[in-house]
């Protein structure tokens, strides 16, 4: 068993703690008595991620073995993560390709040759050749692209019906796997939250089902999230099939929090037990951000995420694998501290995995997620409370991949930031728009409708807090978002004085944000 | 002599001081020039304080204006203000029916003047300094001559008041007396050939050699814009050229007679017309010479004036801190006269006729007896404006420079050379790249070209009035207000000794022009303009160019990425080589014409296979072209959607690369190449859709389809685009090289400051390298290597 969560409280003999903030990392002194919460030190990773595969498709849970369910002849269809998990490694083959390797295997052995594999993107962008041979390896991209290997297209014509949500929107699924005898599922999750829902379907649904699924209206109050609301989902229907015909296999791998490389491994200690080794990459690290321009920064951080662990694979029956993922995960959150404090602080890096900064809406929304879907269980700030996020919102919008949030952000959030609002007035004019369209099918964008649900997502964090400050934030955009910008945390501090007092209880959560599946 | 035959109506008598002192009384008195400054004052003055006299007032209709309305409007000036509030609008409107009758007329053809005239004062001539000699002639000498025919063709025997100027006494030293002019020019002669210099000028200006440079100058400035473009900017020229060169007969020939400018010259001339044609028919004729007549001293208020005077624009250029220095001399004197004085002095001189044929001369200037030297005028204006500065958009107020008086000679050196430094920039960045940077520099050097046009302006205005070393003598004046009663001499005196220079200028004078300044210059600034949405026409286009505007990219990056996408990397330096060193070649040839350089640069793609280039751009070069679009033109043509417009895109670039847009536009016009079984044979099926061949394409396009264009927005970003962006009622310049940046500004378009460089180039080149956007499929390449 790790290390258990821990907190630390501040005081003179605790040195300058690692802050991060976009693509810098800051040494920050914080005030005394601030309360740090470190999460549990990373589960030990499996020794043989081979043997791990092996056992957990031929022993899974609930369900005949892998290759019993491979009959010849059968359609079967693979299923993956996009880039909203990271890619686990830089130097070896990544986690879904060793995964679907040993699954294709199988499928080889069983005589099964109508196999498709496709990425299960929800509204996010198509994955690029070059994405998909990194998550796939080359030798699994070579024999299946360019016909069998593909993103999942939530615009596609051929959609096919599985059910009804709740207003009556028709759930309609992607074609290929709703007409597949078996679905193969390759799941990666790295926190509670961070697996998304138990059915893989909804990263497969079309855009109308995911706007009526995904409207502001629809979604409940704060904190709902977590908690499940008392009304039945449909999609727990589609846990174990999606439709009349294709059963769900799946295969849950869960990641160390945090990348686990030795060059970057110093940033998840706790900083008293740093070694000499420690000290001086801190050090160097330190001087590299401060001389580097901002864009080699960015690959800076991609460099020191050398690699994520694999702590448990289960296979198996996914309504029977998912709560054992999510027991599992939960380990990992931070267990037990006192009562929300008044202040929260949290660092946001930018995600090395998808290789460029993050634009300033996905930067908020995921800050504002960690106060409900966070390491801790439950929200470490109290309501009407102040949280402090460390983020520079640069307003940089990648080209190809944000049209949407660059006129998001330019046009919808500079007439108001309220989502409800956003969502009456402008939500139908994004998803009709036949440009937004036509480059999330033809090119590399995410879809409309993406910005708007990040938005929602970030609205019960809103809700709850008073007052939102970013730390080095851009003057300019972080006003647009709505939020408030700071130079330094003791003029945060200052700021927030107004709404929680000149002596505040603060509590910083240590470590890298936990991202939620249904944005990222 | 003096009093006029009517005796005093002792009944009719006004109260006070009138009653005592009563000239041109009841008498008919005929004002030309009633609109210009001292005209106006000359009639307030009449209606204000001879209640008796009658005006018949000679006012040229003016566009739909008739002279009624003109006075109509007239009466409405400030400075009839202070009149009508002492005795009402109804005694205004009774004036205006009862005493002052109007005739419309230009000067020249005069008809039906009253016959029963006791005064004439001529007041009406050119207020230019250098018009063309043609229509300086015609105003200050025809316009004399035609009058004084037309009286005298009334038979009546007014007494004429020519009012002349102080000028005539030409380019001299010394002491001016009043007295008439001594020279041995002949008017008529003059006159002659003034007409005839236009006839002869516009048939000069038709020669080849002269249309030939005017046709390299227009090609210099619209070559790029095209043929048409070309030949209107040449006739344009032409003109300009025609106006330029009659000007410069005007002043030169005046210079070669003795006169400083045009001006002074047919006044002169004028006042011969009135000595040979009235007082040489054996009439009354008294002239008056007054110098530079500037805003009143007392009546009809302290500082009235009518817009800017001759050293107002001096004035305020000083105070706006644009003249460093000055070519004047500090001890000459500028002969300042305010306008109440000249206007009570002409009266004077009307109600006190000489004998027939006997024509008296006034001055009316302050030189002889009350000099004020431009050092004082200086030292005043810098006092002036170190105490009342004038404000600076957001950064204080301008601190006025110190002069040093260099003289002229090294003002005129440090001038030429900053006209010269200046246009050298402007040339330079009229060459460079256009960048927010260059963009920055241009709009500096045009507001310093302004700036500097001013100086050269003024420089060459004053000079003659700064560096005047001449005294206009004016014992005649002196000794006809000395006549005055002094109970009279409050309202009728006009004595320049009394002026006290420094009150004058401090309180009076500045106060009123900077006064006038601010209203001129107080107009609401254009704020930033907030986005209005775009009135809904479904009749009404909005046309995009491609590169520059929608993308910020041009054809050779385009080409440059697609043959990185196709080529092998360690074929990359070769190609990138040989792309280098042909780019001055492509340069000069945009240069000179559009049409060219696509024509030129379209070669390299001979050898392609269309199909291959297809999927190279289905698959790769597609999404490195829409890294370079501009999120604000996709979200431009989306409002325009929205407001039911038709989109259009226009463009040169061929029709496979516009492929990943198409979907932004209800309408794509690109060009196509020539293939030869499905081999590009580098050759354009038909001629590219460039400058004025798109604008003739334009101009169909809307009648076949029915676009209102004058409802319509075009965008483009190069000078090339100039012809057919005019065509569409909202012409907007996206990102504009700079002569199409200079041609904007001045025409008021619409300038968009649109992203550039969102995704830099390096990180495309890495990205194609990485293979970040290639498929596993090697694209082979079918081209020419």
């Amino acid at each position: 068993m790790s290390r258990p969560g821990f907190v630390l409280s501040v005081d003179a003999q605790t040195p300058p703690l690692v802050v991060f903030q976009g693509e810098k990392v800051l040494l920050e002194r914080l005030p005394f008595e601030t309360s740090v919460l470190y999460p549990p030190d990373a589960l030990p990773g499996i020794p043989s991620l081979d043997a791990a595969i092996e056992h957990a498709l031929d022993a899974p849970v609930d369900s005949e073995p892998l290759g019993v369910l491979l009959a010849r002849g059968s359609r079967v269809t693979i299923v993956f993560e996009d880039l909203s998990q990271p890619i686990t490694s830089r130097t070896a083959p990544d986690v879904r390709q060793r995964v679907i390797e040993h699954v294709l295997e199988r499928a080889a052995a069983a005589g099964v040759d109508d196999v498709e594999l496709i990425a299960a993107t929800g509204l996010r962008r198509r994955l690029t050749a070059h994405d998909l041979q990194r998550v796939l390896g080359e030798r699994v991209y070579a024999s299946f692209a360019p016909d069998h290997v593909r993103s999942h297209d939530a615009e596609d014509e051929a959609l096919v019906s599985v059910g009804e949500l709740a207003d009556g929107t028709p759930i309609e699924v992607n074609g290929r796997v709703a007409s597949s005898d078996l679905v193969i599922s390759v799941r990666l999750a790295t926190a509670v939250g961070n697996e998304g829902a138990a059915a893989v379907a909804t990263k497969l649904i079309g855009a109308r089902t995911a706007r009526a699924r995904g409207a502001f209206a629809a979604r409940g109050g704060a904190g709902t999230d977590r908690a499940g609301s008392t009304a039945r989902d449909p999609f727990d229907d589609l846990v174990d099939s999606i439709g009349e015909r294709a059963r769900v296999f799946t295969v849950d791998v869960t990641l160390t929090p945090e990348p686990t490389g030795p060059a970057s491994a110093f940033l998840s200690k706790r900083e008293r037990e740093w070694s000499i080794t420690d000290r001086a990459l801190s050090a160097g690290l330190q001087a590299a951000t401060r001389i580097l321009p901002k864009r080699a920064r960015v690959g800076l951080a991609q460099v020191s995420g050398v690699g994520y662990g694999v702590t448990s694979v289960v296979a198996g029956r996914p309504s029977s694998v998912h709560p054992l993922t999510e027991a599992f995960l939960a380990q990992q959150q931070v267990g037990q501290f006192d009562n929300p404090a008044d202040v929260a602080l949290f660092g946001i890096p930018n995600p090395g995995s998808i290789g460029s900064s993050l634009n300033p809406v996905t930067a908020a929304a995921l800050g504002l997620g960690q106060i409900f879907n966070g390491q801790a269980a439950e929200p470490v700030v109290r309501a009407g409370g102040t949280a402090i996020f460390y983020h520079p919102l640069t307003p940089w919008f990648h080209p190809l991949y944000d049209p949407a949030y660059i006129d998001f952000f330019a046009e919808v959030l500079s007439r108001g930031t309220d989502p409800a609002a956003i969502s009456t007035d402008f939500e139908e004019k994004f998803a009709a728009d036949p440009w937004y369209r036509h480059v999330y099918q033809t090119s590399y964008a995410n879809h409309a409708l993406h910005p708007f649900h990040a938005w929602y997502s970030a609205a019960p964090a809103i809700e709850h807090l008073g007052e939102v400050i970013f730390v080095g934030g851009d003057h300019e955009s972080t006003r647009r978002l709505g939020f408030k910008s700071a130079t330094t945390l003791t003029d945060a501090l200052e700021m927030a004085s107004d709404s929680v007092g000149l002596h505040p209880s603060i509590t910083y959560v240590h470590g890298a944000p936990v991202s939620i599946s249904e944005v990222s | 002599m003096t009093a006029p035959d009517t005796a005093p109506d002792t009944g009719a008598a006004e109260p006070g001081a009138l009653s005592a002192f009563s000239p041109l009384e009841s008498q008919h008195i005929m004002l030309t020039g009633a609109t210009g400054f001292v005209g106006q004052a000359i009639l307030e003055k009449l209606l204000a304080d001879y209640p008796t006299t009658r005006m018949t007032l000679l006012i040229r209709p003016k566009g739909s204006l008739t002279g009624q309305a003109r006075l109509k409007s007239l009466l409405r000036k400030p400075v009839f203000s202070k009149w009508r509030e002492r005795v009402g609008q109804e005694e205004v409107d009774r004036a205006m029916t009862e005493r002052i009758s109007v005739i419309e007329s230009s000067m020249g053809s005069v008809a039906g003047l009253p016959a029963d005239l006791d005064v004439l004062i001529h007041s009406a001539s050119t207020v230019s300094f250098d018009p063309p000699i043609d229509d300086a002639f015609k105003t200050n000498v025809g316009g004399a001559v035609g009058l004084y025919e037309a009286l005298l063709a009334t038979g009546s025997d007014p007494h004429v008041v020519h009012v002349s100027t102080a000028y005539v006494g030409g380019v001299n030293k010394g002491t001016v007396v009043e007295e008439s002019l001594k020279h041995s020019i002949q008017w008529r002669d003059e006159m002659a050939a003034a007409l005839s210099a236009r006839a002869t000028v516009e048939a000069s200006s038709r020669r080849p050699e002269v249309l030939r440079k005017l046709i390299a100058d227009a090609k210099l400035d619209n070559g790029k814009v095209g043929p048409h473009a070309v030949a209107i900017a040449a006739e344009v020229g032409r003109t300009e050229w025609v106006t330029k060169r009659l000007v410069d007969y005007g002043r030169t020939r005046a210079q070669s007679v003795g006169w400083a400018d045009v001006y002074s010259f047919t006044k002169s001339m004028s006042e011969r017309v009135a000595e040979e044609l009235w007082a040489g028919n054996g009439h009354r004729l008294s002239v008056v010479r007054p110098a530079i007549i500037e805003s009143a001293l007392k009546h009809p208020f302290p500082g009235w004036i009518d817009g800017f005077k001759v050293a107002d624009p001096l004035i305020i250029a000083y105070g706006r801190g644009l003249v460093p220095e000055f070519p004047g001399l500090p001890d000459s004197i500028l002969d300042i006269i305010p306008v109440d004085i000249v206007v009570n002095a002409t009266l004077a001189v009307a109600a006190n006729p000489p004998a027939a044929s006997d024509p008296k001369y006034y001055h009316l200037s302050s030189g002889g007896r009350n000099p004020l030297t431009f050092r004082e005028i200086y030292e005043n204006v810098l006092k002036y404006f170190r105490a009342n500065p004038i404000p600076d958009d957001q950064r204080g107020h301008i601190r006025t420079p110190y002069w040093d008086f260099p003289g002229a000679r090294a003002i005129a050196r440090s001038l030429r050379t900053g006209e010269r430094t200046n246009q050298l920039l402007q040339r330079t960045l009229l060459r460079l790249p256009s960048t927010k940077t260059t963009r920055t520099f241009m709009r500096q050097a045009s507001a310093r070209q302004t700036d500097l046009e001013l100086l050269r302006a003024y420089s060459d205005l004053y000079q003659n009035y700064t560096q005047a070393e001449i005294i206009y003598d004016d014992s005649r004046t002196a000794a006809l207000n000395d006549q005055l009663p002094p109970s009279a001499r409050q309202t009728y005196g006009f004595d320049a000794t009394e002026i006290d220079w420094d009150d004058y200028l401090q309180e009076v004078h500045f106060p009123a022009v900077t006064t006038l300044m601010r209203t001129f210059s107080s107009r609401p600034r254009a704020k930033v303009q907030k986005e209005k949405p775009l009135p809904v026409n479904p009749d009404a286009a909005a046309i995009f160019d491609l590169e520059g505007t929608v993308l910020a990219s041009n054809i050779i990056e385009q080409y440059l990425w697609v043959r990185l996408a196709s080529l092998d990397r360690s074929k990359w330096p070769k190609e990138l080589a040989n792309l280098f060193s042909s780019l001055p070649r492509y340069i000069a040839a945009d240069r000179r014409d559009r049409g060219e350089f696509i024509r030129t640069f379209y070669r390299r793609y001979e050898g392609v296979d269309e199909q291959a280039l297809r999927e190279l751009i289905h698959d790769t070069v597609g999404d490195v072209l829409l890294q370079r679009i501009r999120p604000e033109a996709v979200r431009q043509i989306r409002k325009h959607r929205e407001a039911g417009h038709r989109t259009v895109l226009v463009t040169g670039a061929i029709d496979v690369l516009v492929e990943p847009f198409v979907t932004l536009f209800d309408d794509v016009v690109s060009s196509h190449m020539h293939a030869d079984n499905g081999i590009w044979t580098g050759h354009l099926s038909k001629p590219p859709l460039v400058d004025e061949a798109r604008a003739a394409w334009l101009r169909l396009y809307a009648v076949r389809e029915g676009i209102d264009l004058a409802k319509s927005y075009a965008y483009g970003d190069s000078i090339a685009d100039r012809a057919w962006l005019e065509l569409a009622g909202n012409p907007q310049a996206v990102n504009p090289d700079a002569a199409l940046f200079q041609h904007a500004t001045t025409k008021h378009w619409r300038i968009h400051q649109w992203s550039d460089h969102n995704h830099s180039r390096i990180e495309t080149i890495s990205e194609l390298l990485r293979g970040d956007t290639t498929t596993s499929r090697p694209t082979e390449s079918s081209t020419h290597e």
